[in-house]
């Protein structure tokens, strides 16, 4: 690595996983991701660690570094914090310029964001404190049908008869799964329901948000093709997604981190 | 035994005269029970139920039930109560004052007494229990259903406003009279629980008293346009206690008028709330969540104050003719022109008179964004929000965002998501002041 470049980290500290991120200039070289497990601030440093190893550069040499997520208080790292939304934004408006509005399904929660030509948030919306607008409610059905995660979206898309669900609640989806299991539901008909029922929902937040396109998925939900097809269905449009949709934020968070040292240092460059 | 931790749940006040505010709430409590040991006549109440007045008029000592459960849930002694009441079959979709007031009076009737360690003493037993349609439904049937615990006599009177698109001119004479026999029922009843005729002289006080007081709060509202803001949302929501729980008292107009001198002295100074005032915002509406009043302090951490709010003080100061010249029918006036006042306005513009003063506040006071609290179980002040929001976004581009928790229940409330969401507010609203 030569010694004159200029490198910027993102640290996302979400409530599933810790992804970072290394960019060399606005370029991204190097990225990690790992379950959070229990202990945000060890597992924070390991994948720092690793990531700054990967890019073959020490933690000195980061001209910059933002941290966001749910766990950003726990990160052991004197950054700033942005928000995941705003991360997020910057991310999408990165990968794909004609962005104009941003969903991100997490673990916890189900974001939408309508954001500006120049990546910063215009108007945003969280989902409602329950487990129907979050990445969860998919985990939860997919424990149940025995379906590994990265087997979910393939498996929806060969459904033919998807499911109703009569029930807007995680919880009773769970019962309602086993009921249809019971009744000779395949396994999926019953993802396929799940994603529509949650594309449903996304599709009122875009709705309020006045989303306009281009449309981006991202966060964990994006690795679930079979979701992102839905909710482009149920919006009659094509969304686009990233293809390492966990990262979007971690990066976003690198390149603001990048605009910051510009702006606190005008006559540097990449 | 080791004392157990209390949660911190209140803000950090901006003035001296909010901090007293503690002392009016337990007084109120402290009152009614002294009223029950001399005899005197204590009355389950709704406030702002325009019939205020004429309580005090009577002599009728009266105890907020909705300000007893705020309390609970500042004090984060709620569960207990909602508990109870889901216990006895009501929904937690109910609204959660009246859910902790139904099981503050099951617990006592199955316990034989107060229930320990109630907030401030809890409520004495009522000799009557007045209610009102006046804001929402609850505050209506609240107390008819508590009179399955309580066999005191209950009056509940309907306070009526016309629609929007209604030609004032045309309705208002009829409105005025049947809030008229409205007062007149209710007055009839008090007389004879309280076996005398009421003094009309006295109503008469009680309305100029309540008068002083609410122009004074609507004054030190005025004053509050001031930049940096000299008063913060969290004092706006203890300092209503004195104009809606002393409405008709002279230590209704005493405090604000220490508040009003207070406030101007620190405009004069430019005393902000907060050293570095960033952003200013707009409480665009929803009851206070008085689990996490901390969360004002929170805002302030990022130099965002509440410069004002579109909750409590319903209406400015309305002129009632001067051909009116009696005390109940001046009060059937005044209610009509406090709930019609931005009619007019509202047709010529947005169509709703509570988007019109959003609008006036955003203007008169600045704001670079507003917030609105959305409670799960308070329909009357939630259902509606996201509409207004919309509406006003047809005439301003100022950043919005709907919290959503409860006014006391807990449950309803998650501070990760509160903290994400205002984070993201923030960088919106820096975002626009960069651009």
């Amino acid at each position: 690595m030569s010694g004159t470049h200029r490198y910027y980290a993102g640290l996302d500290m979400g409530s599933a996983s810790i992804k970072a991120a290394v960019l060399s200039g606005h370029r991204l070289i190097a990225s990690e991701i790992v379950a959070s497990g229990g202990k945000y601030s060890d597992t924070a440093r390991k994948i720092m660690g690793g990531v700054l190893a990967k890019a073959g550069i020490s933690e000195d040499r980061l001209d910059g570094m933002i941290i966001t997520g749910l766990g950003a208080e726990s990160a052991p790292f004197d950054a700033p914090q942005v928000s995941d939304i705003s991360c997020h934004a910057m991310g999408c408006h990165c990968l794909f310029p004609s962005t104009r509005t941003v969903i991100d399904i997490g673990g916890q929660f189900t974001k939408v964001a309508r954001i500006t030509p120049q990546g910063r948030i215009a108007d945003f919306l969280m989902s409602e404190k329950c487990a129907t607008g979050s990445g969860r409610f998919l985990q939860v059905i997919a424990r149940i049908l025995q379906v590994k995660l990265e087997d979910i979206g393939p498996l929806s898309m060969t459904s033919k008869h998807p499911v109703e669900f009569s029930t807007n609640c995680a919880v009773f989806a769970e019962s309602e799964t086993v009921s249809r299991i019971a009744e000779g539901a395949k396994a999926a008909d019953i993802l396929a329901g799940v994603h529509h029922a949650m594309a449903a929902k996304v599709a009122m937040l875009l709705k309020r948000v006045k989303m306009e396109p281009d449309v981006v998925l991202t966060g964990g939900g994006g690795e679930d093709e079979g979701l992102a097809l839905a909710i482009g269905d149920a919006l009659s449009l094509k969304i686009l997604v990233p293809d390492k949709p966990r990262l979007t934020a971690a990066f976003g968070a690198a390149y603001l981190a990048r605009e910051q040292h510009f702006r606190s240092h005008e006559n540097h460059s990449d | 035994m080791e004392a157990k931790e209390q949660t911190k749940t209140t803000a950090v006040k901006g003035t001296n005269t909010a901090r007293k505010v503690r002392g009016l709430v337990k007084q109120i409590f402290q009152s009614a029970h002294e009223a029950k040991a001399q005899g005197k006549k204590v009355a389950y109440f709704m406030v702002t139920s325009q019939y205020d007045e004429i309580v005090r008029a009577m002599d009728i000592v009266p105890m907020p039930t909705e300000n007893f459960a705020g309390l609970c849930g500042a004090k984060r002694d709620m569960d207990r109560f909602l508990l109870k009441a889901e216990e006895d079959g009501y929904s937690q979709v109910l609204c959660s004052y009246t859910r902790i007031g139904l099981g503050f009076d099951s617990l006592r009737r199955e316990m034989g007494r107060i229930p320990e360690n109630s907030p401030d003493g809890g409520m004495p037993m009522p000799d009557m229990m007045l209610g009102s349609s006046a804001v929402c439904d609850p505050r209506f049937k609240w107390y008819q259903a508590v009179g399955r615990f309580h066999h005191v006599p209950t009056y509940s009177i309907d306070c009526v406003a016309p629609s929007v698109h209604a030609d004032l001119n045309e309705v208002r004479d009829y409105y005025i009279r049947y809030q008229k026999e409205q007062f007149e029922g209710l007055i009839a009843f008090l007389e004879k629980q309280m076996g005398k005729k009421m003094d009309r002289e006295r109503l008469w006080e009680a309305i100029r008293l309540s008068e002083k007081a609410w122009r004074l709060w609507y004054e030190i509202d005025r004053l509050r346009v001031a930049v940096p803001s000299p008063m913060p949302a969290q004092d706006h929501f203890s300092i209503m206690v004195a104009g809606l729980y002393y409405a008709g008292t002279q230590t209704a107009v005493d405090f604000y008028q220490e508040l009003h001198d207070e406030v101007k002295d620190r405009v004069e100074k430019k005393m902000g709330v907060i050293p570095d005032e960033k952003y200013r915002i707009l409480y665009g509406g929803g009851l206070p969540p008085w689990h996490t009043l901390w969360i004002f302090n929170y805002f302030e951490s990022f130099g965002a104050v509440f410069a004002i709010e579109n909750v409590y003080r319903g209406s400015d100061p309305v002129e009632v003719p001067s051909h009116v010249k009696d005390p109940v029918e001046y009060l059937a006036w005044r209610t009509f022109l406090r709930y019609t006042q931005r009619y007019e306005k509202a047709k010529a513009n947005s169509g709703n008179p509570k988007v019109e003063k959003l609008l006036e506040m955003i203007d008169d006071y600045q704001t670079d964004g507003v917030v609105f609290h959305a409670c799960r179980s308070c329909r009357a002040m939630t259902v509606g929000q996201i509409h207004m929001k919309n509406l006003l976004g047809q005439h301003t581009d100022i950043p919005m965002m709907q919290l959503v928790s409860d006014m006391v229940d807990l449950r309803d409330y998650s501070e990760a998501q509160w903290k994400a969401q205002i984070a993201a507010f923030i960088e919106a609203l820096a975002g626009r002041q960069a651009n």
